[in-house]
């Protein structure tokens, strides 16, 4: 019984080449939805561009942070 | 793939950036080679360094984080008061806040990483966290969705401490607290430990100095959450099940504008990706083995990858959102996110042992 019960919760490693697979499907997606998004969104105006540093600029930061409740 | 073409990629980007999207974006993404370069060069894991003060009592790891906090608080209050655009990582105390700090410390655990732990790893090539990465990026939309919700349950307004004392008071205060919880590790580990190394002392130094890179050119802290959320928001969008003008967060001037330009724009994506980009560099000749996972292993981690984006929404922020710009900066949510995440962690330790990761 106890051997039966290990054949079935016994470890499945996932090959090497299943990880490399992975990781090619992994920069692939992302770079396929930076794409995808470049793709779609407007195009940026480059002559209303944000402050190169920000502090001493003068103006508000435009970025969304995680510590935002709105 | 070898360091030299993948330096040529990244350098492409850079240029790219420059070119077609701004200046800041290109530094930005710059700084957020290093911190990714740095995070997965000095393994700066927040969520070992926990676990190792917890299940080892080595307290090295817990000790090189409050030297990054106290010198990123050193680096950064000054900067508050002395530019007046510079804003500080101000999320309000709430129900939601003790819950999501509380469910992000415990999952953290059985994903192993946090917010950054989990961008570097997956740059590093580690495949729950590669696996994790779209999950946390659809838990953290979601997270942002229902936070109106959540705050209905009770929260007040942000404390900033460097608005309340000024920055010296502030600063002095933030230490005197980094200080304490410095003891309470001491007399947690006993005598006869060694408190620092060298990797978590450079890494404290360079994350510290990067984080205020990150707050001069952007004018905010170092996040990292938002800009999953936002990749998740763009794509929710995009396929029509997602309205944001009937959304509490997401219809908010800010956001709603952020969402309809392209994510390069973000400052906080642009980071993200700059920290995959460094931690790919490191990967180049340090090895991501893991331990090969089972198919159960696979489900909770991944199952925790998630809950670890929702809760980080609900915690207004991560380690690095919350604990490090949080309490850099004077936040008081950042003071409790850290006991509400290091409870949820001595849960999160055992139920990684329960399952055998």
């Amino acid at each position: 019984m106890n051997a039966r019960t290990n054949s079935t919760s016994s470890p499945e490693p996932v090959k090497r080449t299943a990880f490399m697979g992975l990781k090619i499907l992994f920069w692939v997606v992302l770079v396929g939805f930076l794409s995808w998004d470049w793709a779609v969104s407007p195009t940026i105006d480059l002559r209303n561009e944000p402050p190169v540093i920000a502090a001493g600029s003068g103006q508000a930061p435009s970025g969304g942070h995680c510590s935002m409740a709105k | 793939m070898k360091r030299f073409p993948l330096a040529a990629l990244i350098a492409a980007f850079f240029i790219f950036l420059l070119w077609t999207v701004s200046v800041r974006q290109a530094l930005l993404f710059t700084v957020g080679i290093g911190l990714g370069a740095t995070l997965a060069g000095a393994r700066f894991g927040f969520t070992t360094g926990w676990r190792q003060l917890i299940e080892d009592r080595d307290p090295k790891g817990v000790t090189g984080q409050i030297l990054l906090l106290g010198l990123a608080a050193l680096l950064a209050m000054p900067l508050l008061t002395a530019y007046p655009e510079v804003t500080a990582a101000l999320g309000p105390p709430s129900i939601s806040l003790l819950i999501g700090a509380f469910v992000f410390g415990l999952t953290m655990q059985i994903a192993d990483g946090c917010g950054s732990g989990t961008l570097y790893k997956a740059g590093l090539g580690i495949p729950l966290n590669m696996g994790i990465l779209p999950l946390f990026a659809l838990g953290s939309f979601l997270g942002s969705v229902h936070l109106g919700d959540w705050l209905s349950l009770g929260q007040i307004e942000p404390v900033g401490l460097v608005d309340l004392w000024g920055a010296e008071k502030a600063l002095a205060a933030t230490l005197l607290g980094l200080a304490v919880a410095l003891i309470v590790v001491r007399l947690w580990v006993g005598s006869g430990k060694a408190w620092l190394d060298r990797k978590w002392i450079w890494g404290a130094v360079v994350l510290a100095l990067l984080a205020t890179l990150n707050l001069l050119i952007a004018g905010q802290p170092w996040g990292v959450v938002y800009g999953f959320g936002l990749w998740a928001a763009k794509a929710a969008h995009a396929a029509n099940v997602f309205d944001p003008t009937t959304n509490m967060f997401w219809s908010q001037e800010g956001n709603a504008q952020i969402l309809t330009q392209t994510v390069l724009l973000d400052v906080t994506s642009i980071t993200n990706i700059g920290i995959l980009a460094g931690a790919l560099w490191i990967s180049a000749s340090a090895s991501g083995a893991s331990k090969p996972l089972t198919k159960q292993q696979w489900v909770i981690g991944l199952g925790a990858g998630f809950l670890l984006g929702y809760s980080s929404r609900l915690a207004f922020g991560c380690n690095v959102g919350a604990m490090l710009s949080g309490v850099s900066t004077g936040s008081l949510h950042g003071w409790i996110w850290i006991p509400l995440a290091f409870a949820g962690t001595l849960v999160g330790v055992r139920l990684r042992r329960h399952f055998r990761f």
